[in-house]
C-alpha cells in the first residue's frame, strides 16, 4: 500500500527515516514550515529555512523515492515579535513560486493572542490573494478549543473556501465544529499530547472519513515518522477495508493536495 | 463511512483493549498516591483540579466521554489574550478554571514549560 504523509517535519528528522519510511510505503510527503525549537533573529534565517524546505529535502527524499512537498509561512510560535513577522511574509510569496511549494502553512495559532492573530490574517490575505491552499496548525493542549474557532473565524472573514483549507491536530472536542464548517480536517498521531492511533480510528469510526486525513508530524519532538503506517494497522486490526485504509492514508490527502496543480500524487 | 467499516463489536473492544485500559486506570492512581506521598498543597494544583473534573466524565453515564474529557481541560474563553510574549509551552489545563473552581486553586506552580512544534 503507497500512503501519504502529508504532515511532516523532514529537517528534523534523520535520513535513516527516510529510509524507513520508504520500505514501510510511505510515498509522498508534505512538509509544513513550522518552529524550529528556538525563535530565529531575522528574516534571513527564514530565508535559509525555506531554501532547505524546497530545494535539500525534496533532493533527500528523492534518493529514497519520496516525493517531498512544501509549505511556506511564520510559523504562530514566532507571531509575536511583529517587526520580525512583517519582514518574513515579505519573502513568503518568492518561496510559495517553488515548485512544491503546495500553499500557506503550518499558519494559525499558538497561545491564541492578538498579535498571532493578526500575522495569521497576514497570512491569510495573501492566501486570499493567490488563491492558495491552507494548511492551518491549531494550539496544543487547552489552548486547543478557543484556538481552533478563532482560526475558522478569521477564515470565514477572508471568504477563503473551507474546501481548500485544512484544519489540522484536530482531535474529539474539535473535528466535529471543523467538519461542520466545511473545512478538511487533520488527526495527528503523536505520542501523549495529541492522538494515539487508537484514539484517530475512533474519531475516523464516529465523524466518517470524508475530509479527514491522518499524519505524523514528525519533528524534533519525541514522534514517530512512521505512525500513518501504524494507525493504517490499527484499522486493518478493527476489520477496517482495504479501501478504506487506502481512502483515509491516500486518496484523502491526494484529494486535499490535488486542489494544487503542483502534487503529482 | 459504510456499515462494513463500523469497528469492532463490544466483546472484542473489550477483548483486545482491556489490559492497556486496566494499566492506564492504575498508573493515574499511582500518580495520584504519588502526590500524597510528596510534600506541598495536594489538592489546589488547577492541573488537579481539571483532570478530577475529566475522571468524573468517565464516571458519568454520558456518552462521547473523550470529547467531554477535553473540554475539562480546554480554555472556555473566547477572546484573543492581550500578548503571547514569553509563552511557548501549553500547561495541559486551563488557569482559567480557578476563577469557578469551589475550594483552593492555585496555578502559581505551573511552568508549562514544554513547547512542541
Amino acid at each position: 500500500m503507497n500512503f501519504i504523509d502529508p504532515h511532516i517535519h523532514m529537517v528534523s528528522r534523520t535520513t535513516a527515516d527516510y529510509e524507513a519510511m520508504a520500505l514501510a510505503g510511505i510515498r509522498a510527503i508534505t512538509e509544513p514550515a513550522f518552529w524550529a525549537g528556538y525563535d530565529r533573529g531575522s528574516a534571513a534565517g527564514f530565508r535559509d529555512y525555506f531554501e532547505h524546505l524546497t530545494v535539500f529535502e525534496p533532493a533527500r527524499a528523492a534518493k529514497f523515492g519520496i516525493r517531498h512537498y512544501c509549505w511556506i509561512c511564520l510559523n504562530p510560535k514566532e507571531a509575536e515579535d511583529f517587526a520580525l513577522a512583517r519582514d518574513v511574509l515579505e519573502t513568503v510569496p518568492e518561496f510559495l513560486d517553488r515548485p512544491t511549494a503546495l500553499g500557506v502553512g503550518e499558519i494559525g495559532l499558538n497561545k491564541n493572542s492578538r498579535n498571532e492573530l493578526a500575522v495569521l490574517e497576514m497570512h491569510l490575505q495573501i492566501a486570499a490573494a493567490r488563491n492558495e491552499l491552507v494548511l492551518v496548525h491549531t494550539p496544543h493542549l487547552e489552548d486547543k478549543l478557543k484556538g481552533t474557532r478563532l482560526i475558522m473565524d478569521a477564515i470565514r472573514n477572508f471568504r477563503l473556501d473551507p474546501a481548500r483549507v485544512i484544519i489540522d491536530h484536530a482531535e474529539e472536542h474539535t473535528v466535529g465544529e471543523i467538519l461542520d464548517r466545511g473545512f478538511w480536517a487533520g488527526l495527528t498521531l503523536y505520542p501523549v499530547s495529541k492522538c494515539s492511533p487508537a484514539r484517530a480510528v475512533d474519531i475516523l469510526e464516529t465523524h466518517g472519513t470524508e475530509k479527514i486525513w491522518l499524519n505524523s508530524a514528525a519533528d524534533w519532538g519525541v514522534s514517530d515518522p512512521l505512525a500513518t503506517v501504524k494507525a493504517a494497522n490499527e484499522m486493518r486490526m478493527r476489520g477496517h477495508s482495504e479501501e478504506t485504509i487506502h481512502k483515509v492514508f491516500h486518496d484523502n490527502p491526494a484529494v486535499f493536495l490535488g486542489q494544487s496543480p503542483k502534487f503529482k500524487g | 463511512m459504510t456499515a462494513e467499516a463500523k469497528g469492532l463489536e463490544s466483546s472484542a473492544v473489550i477483548e483486545r483493549y482491556f489490559l492497556e485500559n486496566r494499566a492506564r486506570v492504575i498508573e493515574i492512581a499511582a500518580f495520584i498516591d504519588r502526590i500524597d506521598r510528596a510534600a506541598g498543597a495536594k489538592d489546589s494544583d488547577f492541573r488537579m483540579i481539571s483532570l478530577r473534573k475529566a475522571v468524573e466524565v468517565l464516571l458519568d453515564g454520558g456518552g462521547n466521554k473523550a470529547a467531554r474529557a477535553q473540554l475539562a481541560f480546554s480554555d472556555l474563553s473566547a477572546e484573543p489574550i492581550e500578548s503571547a510574549a514569553g509563552m511557548k509551552g501549553a500547561c495541559g489545563a486551563w488557569k482559567g478554571i480557578c476563577a469557578t473552581a469551589a475550594g483552593a486553586c492555585s496555578t502559581s506552580d505551573a511552568s508549562c514549560d514544554n513547547p512542541e512544534g
